[in-house]
């Protein structure tokens, strides 16, 4: 879906800032729970999977996404998939704050019967072999489709309807898209293509190439 | 589709809400701390960009691992012992005097964790979500960077 997360060329963000050498790995201890308590919900605790995990963070709110920071936004991830799979009752989290607090608040009880998505992955990880050979060769002209799903996808919006030249046959993967939403694995060939950056993002584009992995659906071939 | 419900004005800060979130999953038996525990002291002591460096400094000094390297990142990168989560694929590019290579995700952050450990706070800046690399990365490559010949 064309959440929030695709940004990819906007602009009105600031400046970056320079990491430092003596960067903490967490800069506060909430962070590095926030991280692990991620990782476990993900898999685990909500019976989901990593693509999933991808599309709970574009499925937040403006505000959920952007005014916690990076691992707030991991939390606020693992919340909602948690509350997709109805191990929590919405508002649960926030309850217990206020209770934590002393106020006096009634906490929501536990959902009495979860709603884990009926998923099983074939093997761990996301690469897969695909039998078929793959329908584009390395110097094959191809263009990004341009779609505009509803659903999750790796295809960013920037390059849809861009054309590049295949430059490396990559692993076949599980497709993210259907990956997603537990409507199977749908393993296919993936490629890195080169686009021109003056094809992406105009004649007064600074010149360099841009490489981006997509999966064979994503792409037709071009003249 | 659903959304996640929209900002409270007196939001509540993320380290409160983890800790009560921690709190609800671990009283059901849903969570163990000590393996919350293990995570965070395996991402903060074992895997880090010090592991990268030992990558890239092997390849300094023994051609024919660089050629592995460069052939087939993710098995040359194993012989030094590391690979894991994020960590399935790595394709290694070589900078040159008229090439610089910049690696960014420009969705959801995802970041080769075995060999640079979890993003540097400079990538994931808040407002900035993917942030720079997520957005102007991608149309001003030389942002930020000192200016290569070609940029890839």
């Amino acid at each position: 879906m064309d959440g929030i997360a695709d940004m990819g060329g906007s602009r009105g963000w600031g400046r970056a800032s320079v990491p430092t050498d003596d960067e903490p790995v967490f800069a506060e201890p909430w962070e590095g729970r926030a991280f692990a308590l991620t990782l476990l919900t993900m898999g685990r605790v909500s019976g989901r999977n990593l693509d999933a995990f991808r599309n709970a963070l574009e499925r937040l709110s403006p505000d959920d996404y952007l005014e916690d920071g990076y691992y707030g936004r991991w939390l606020n991830a693992a919340e909602l998939m948690l509350t997709d799979s109805a191990i929590l009752t919405p508002g649960a989290v926030n309850a217990r704050v206020r209770a934590n607090r002393g106020e006096d608040v009634d906490e929501p009880a536990a959902p009495e019967q979860d709603a884990k998505p009926d998923y099983q992955p074939t093997v761990a990880g996301s690469l897969r072999t695909v039998a078929d050979p793959p329908r584009f060769a390395v110097g094959d002209r191809v263009r990004a489709k341009d779609i505009n799903p509803e659903g999750h996808t790796r295809l960013v919006g920037y390059l849809r309807g861009r054309r590049g030249v295949v430059q490396r046959i990559q692993p076949a993967a599980l497709l993210p898209d259907t990956n997603a939403h537990f409507e199977g694995e749908n393993p296919q060939h993936v490629y890195s293509v080169g686009f021109e950056s003056t094809e992406v993002w105009g004649s007064d584009a600074e010149p360099f190439q841009l490489s981006a992995d997509l999966f064979e659906s994503y792409l037709e071939a071009a003249e | 589709m659903t959304t996640s419900a929209p900002t409270n004005p007196d939001r509540l800060p993320p380290a409160l809400r983890t800790e009560a979130l921690e709190q609800l999953l671990v009283e059901r038996g849903l969570v163990d701390p000590a393996v919350m525990d293990k995570f965070i002291k395996t991402y903060e002591q074992d895997v880090g960009p010090l592991n990268g460096a030992k990558v890239v400094a092997r390849a300094w000094t023994d051609p024919e691992f660089k050629q592995r390297l460069l052939d087939e990142g993710t098995a040359a990168i194993k012989e030094l012992g590391f690979g894991g989560p994020q960590g399935e694929h790595i394709v290694v590019v070589e900078n040159t005097s008229n090439t610089h290579n910049v690696v960014v995700c420009t969705l959801c952050s995802c970041y080769p964790w075995p060999v640079l450990a979890c993003r540097p706070a400079g990538t994931r800046i808040p407002p900035t979500g993917p942030a720079w690399c997520g957005s102007r990365v991608w149309c001003s490559p030389r942002w930020g960077w000192s200016s290569p010949t070609t940029s890839r």
